[in-house]
């Protein structure tokens, strides 16, 4: 009936093995991102977003390890595929773009240069100017013959961020993984970058999985999102969904986390405590003790069910059909 | 580009003139005088030993004793040697081809050893053979140069009787025999210096591995030997390129006294 | 707050700051005109916060006003009298300045204890014993007295940064200046240590200056707001007025630029993003610097810079088209 979703992800657990224990960054997790789809992948620090998008590429640095689970793209489980097999689909089949433009160049090339080694990593080299310039171009950059021959410190960030979008779309990848693209961007750049996202993903219905932490930019960008915290997945649900009817106190928390402009100097809600040490997890549900609606039932480690049309949630309550009412006047400080 | 060429060079003479007088100054420390080894210890008389120190112009104050030297200098005159006899600069002549061969050779035998090694071992960082190669070098390098000298003698002698000719053929007379005269005193020298452009590669290299645009490029697909060699190297090479060039002018310096090395009180300053 | 005529607690008056920068192989040295003419006041107990980018100059302005730094030309007058007057008395006047800093880990000792970083200022001050002191602060910024006795590193991003707000509060400052102190936490945390910071407010007196990226953190603590572009101030207002009616174009792009968690309204937005890249700092576009971006530029823009003028009700906007702005601007996006 439908076609295949570009990406499948099941039970992805990654673990990082240091001197001083175990951590489990990714526990569990499985998602899909359909065809021309945008999927968010939204939390703060700890929840373990940015691993699970190192993860699909196998990029997660040392000493983290892909512990089990399977990662099918385009139908092929990239955790079975020897390193060749995988270097062959990094930037043809799934493109990458990085948090911090600053650094995601390398200083010593020009940017060129760099799209070229994109290109003839693949065997792409004939036509490999006219096919820079046109990414270029493409990306918004003004006179790309000239910028190609720029080295990145010779540009500002937003133009670094758009020479880096345009590497990760330069071989038409069906998926592209977006880490964090806008957070080290001024909010106006922000703007632009995140409108040619838009752009370009839909003009080449190219799947996108967007890694943020910022809940405006998920309402901007996303058709679906999936909540993650202390490295699993604690909701999930198109957007409109999630923004008016979370069915999970962490998400609950964190849209009412976000200040209001238009209401000066009013306090703003928000969640108590912070994210819990990651190698020291409670047992049952991990966002217990932040929790204001937590119970005898929260003992118990929840799993990820549906509690509404393709909306999941992780919590006993809601899962049990119970709604979330406004939460209690705790405003952290 | 050229102006930083230019006011590099003006200020390499103005260091040289500094350094040189220096040396004189330092040489003017040490007690007594030239004029004690060319007369010699005993049988002089006073008038004999004062006859030489005004013809050497050692009896003439210090500064005027430098300039002097200096106005010989900068016209090529470096004196003669009281002890072999020649001057200073057919000597200087003789060595200093020498020198500049055996100094390039060893900066090629150890930068084409070294930085590979030196690549592998921060790619391996902390696993076996990381720790191997750095242990075998590093062995090398904590071993006195005159130990190493010797061992290689013992072995040379030992094993290889024919490789390690001590003396020094030069390439006009013989080039296999060039070679090979110079092969001994290259891999003494050549080992230290191995081991610390190894050291200094995977250090500069361990630090730009860590970089976000090394996952960018693996990102993109481009293969992991190109990588290391080409994206990361290429970024690495600056505290690497400053060292070797460090060591061509150490051993430049060193060589020359090393091949000279003869417990003299040589003052080729002295005119 | 103080409308009977004394003197603001802070004034700064025609405040600039310039550097010389020699670029890569460029031949001579160029002019930063990082500050240029900025003007403001703060009253007692009151936050004042500074809006923008970067490139706008606000992280040198900060340092201006802390006294880390100073002034190539204009004033910076607490209680009525210059904090660069020489001697002791210029340095008593300086002291009564704090700064909390964007990097919570890198801003304290790493091989200082907590208490001991905590209570520096009061040492500096003079002051024996600071144990006590210490253990009020910790409590009152919401943290464990029992934290006072780890390194920073043990501490989670919130709880060092927490830890920089008590150390800039115990010597009991008139001013602290926060240049950006929320910026690499967590959405959650941001959210908790303003709270924080509105409470401590109303406890302390404390007066604020809040320099922020952050259009909403910025509004969620200020009584007034100014916006910064290249080094100079586009708009001033209280924040109530500036939530409701922005009239510097810029101003209204970094509204437009801010997202709203509201996907309908985000969806129904379009392109309305700001075009072209902050010029640079180094080489300010000519008339008003905001001309290269505007919307509504025209010749007069480039030729002539507007200056700061009351566009009513004591809201400063420079800008040559400010009343036209906001008609424009809504009709811009009703369009799309």
């Amino acid at each position: 009936m439908t076609t295949p979703p570009v990406l499948r992800v099941r039970d992805l657990t990654t673990r990082f093995h240091t001197s001083h224990g175990t951590v489990t960054a990714v526990d569990g997790v499985s998602f899909d991102v359909a065809r021309g789809e945008t999927l968010g992948l939204v939390g703060e620090s700890g929840s373990g977003k940015s691993i699970t998008a190192m993860s699909v590429l196998r990029l997660v640095p040392k000493p983290g390890r892909i512990a089990a689970g399977s990662i099918e793209l385009n139908g092929a489980d990239l955790l079975s595929l020897d390193e060749e097999e995988i270097r062959r689909r990094r930037g043809t089949e799934c493109g990458m773009v990085f948090q911090n433009p600053m650094t995601a160049l390398n200083p010593s090339f020009s940017i060129g240069w760099q799209m070229r080694e994109a290109l003839s990593a693949h065997d792409g080299g004939e036509n490999a100017e006219a096919r820079i310039h046109q990414a270029l171009a493409d990306v918004g950059m003004p006179d790309p013959e000239r910028q190609a021959a720029s080295f990145p410190h010779q540009m500002s960030g937003g133009m670094r961020q758009r020479v880096v979008i345009a590497m990760g779309m330069l071989n038409e990848p069906q998926l592209l993984i977006a880490d964090e693209p806008t957070t080290a961007l001024d909010v106006t750049i922000q703007a632009q970058v995140l409108n040619l996202m838009k752009t370009l993903t839909r003009d080449r219905g190219t799947a996108l999985l967007l890694i943020t932490h910022n809940m405006g930019v998920v309402a901007r960008m996303c058709d679906r999102v999936a909540v993650m915290y202390a490295g699993e997945i604690v909701e999930e649900a198109p957007v409109d969904e999630l923004f008016a009817n979370s069915r999970h106190p962490y998400t609950r928390g964190l849209l009412r986390s976000i200040p209001n402009p238009d209401r000066p100097r009013q306090k703003t809600p928000t969640l108590p405590g912070s994210p819990p040490d990651m190698s020291r997890l409670p047992a049952g549900c991990r966002f217990r003790d932040r929790c204001v609606f937590a119970d005898e039932r929260c003992a118990k480690h929840p799993d990820l069910l549906t509690v509404g049309d393709r909306h999941k949630a992780r919590c006993w309550k809601t899962q049990n059909g119970e709604t979330l009412n406004d939460i209690p006047a705790t405003e952290g400080a | 580009m050229f102006r930083m060429i230019v006011t590099r060079l003006i200020g390499v003479f103005f260091v040289l003139l500094a350094v040189s007088a220096l040396v004189f100054a330092f040489g003017a420390l040490i007690p007594g005088d030239l004029t004690s080894v060319i007369v010699g210890q005993e049988g002089a008389t006073e008038e004999q030993f004062e006859a030489v120190r005004q013809k050497l112009g050692l009896d003439k104050p210090l500064p005027v004793q430098y300039v002097n030297w200096l106005v010989n200098a900068l016209q090529g005159d470096f004196g003669t040697s009281p002890i072999t006899g020649r001057t200073v600069a057919t000597d200087l002549m003789q060595q200093i081809p020498v020198s500049i061969e055996l100094a390039l050779l060893t900066l090629l035998v150890s930068t084409v050893i070294g930085l590979p090694a030196g690549v592998i071992a921060a790619v391996h960082a902390n696993k076996r053979l990381d720790v191997l190669i750095r242990m075998s070098l590093l062995f090398t390098f904590s071993v006195p140069i005159f130990v190493i000298g010797i061992l290689l003698l013992l072995v040379g002698s030992r094993w290889a009787p024919d490789l390690f000719r001590v003396s020094y053929t030069p390439w006009g007379e013989d080039p296999v025999m060039h070679i090979r005269s110079m092969a001994m005193p290259l891999l003494t020298i050549a080992f230290p210096i191995t081991a610390m452009t190894m050291q200094m590669t995977r250090g500069a290299m361990l630090e730009v591995l860590h970089n976000p645009y090394i996952v960018t490029a693996r990102a993109v697909g481009v293969r992991e030997k190109r990588i290391q060699y080409l994206h990361a190297l290429r970024n690495a090479l600056p505290p690497i390129v400053t060292f070797i060039g460090f060591q061509l002018g150490i051993l430049l310096g060193g060589l020359i006294l090393v091949i000279h090395a003869a417990p003299r009180r040589e003052n080729p300053l002295r005119p | 707050m103080a409308t009977d005529g004394t003197t603001p607690l802070l004034q700064v008056e025609n405040l600039k700051k310039q550097f010389h920068v020699r670029m890569r192989g460029a031949r001579e040295n160029r002019l930063l005109r990082a500050v240029d003419g900025v003007s403001l006041h703060l009253e007692a107990g009151e936050t004042l916060g500074i809006l923008g980018e970067s490139g706008c100059g606000k992280s040198t302005l900060a340092r201006l006003i802390v006294g880390l730094e100073g002034p190539s030309d204009g004033r910076i007058l607490i209680d009525g009298e210059d904090i660069w007057a020489p001697g002791a008395a210029g340095r008593a006047r300086r002291r009564k300045f704090q700064m909390v800093f964007q990097n919570p880990a890198g801003s304290m000792n790493p091989r200082r204890t907590v208490g001991a970083s905590v209570a520096e200022p009061l040492q500096a001050k003079g002051v024996r014993n600071t144990a006590e002191a210490v253990e009020r602060m910790l409590t009152l910024v919401g943290l464990d007295p029992a934290l006072a006795t780890r390194k920073p590193h043990q501490l989670s991003g919130g709880q060092q940064q927490r830890a920089s707000i008590a150390r800039a509060l115990i010597a009991d400052p008139a001013i602290v200046v926060h240049d950006e102190s929320i910026a690499s936490l967590d959405i959650s945390l941001q959210a908790q240590i303003l709270n924080l910071l509105l409470d401590l407010q109303q406890d302390l007196g404390t007066s604020y200056i809040f320099i922020s990226h952050d259009l909403a953190a910025v509004q969620a603590i200020s009584h007034r707001v100014i916006v910064m572009y290249l080094g100079e101030v586009v708009e001033a207002s209280d924040s109530t007025a500036f939530a409701s009616r922005p009239l510097h174009p810029y101003s209204i792009a970094l509204r437009t630029a801010t997202l709203l968690p509201d996907p309908a309204h985000e969806r129904g937005r379009g392109d309305t993003a700001l075009r072209g890249d902050v010029p640079s700092p180094m080489n300010p576009p000519s008339g008003c610097r905001f001309h290269t971006r505007c919307p509504l530029a025209t010749d007069l823009c480039l030729q002539q810079k507007p200056l700061l003028r009351d566009a009513g009700g004591g809201h400063l906007v420079a800008c040559h088209y400010a009343e036209a702005e906001t008609q424009a601007a809504e009709t811009a996006e009703e369009a799309l």
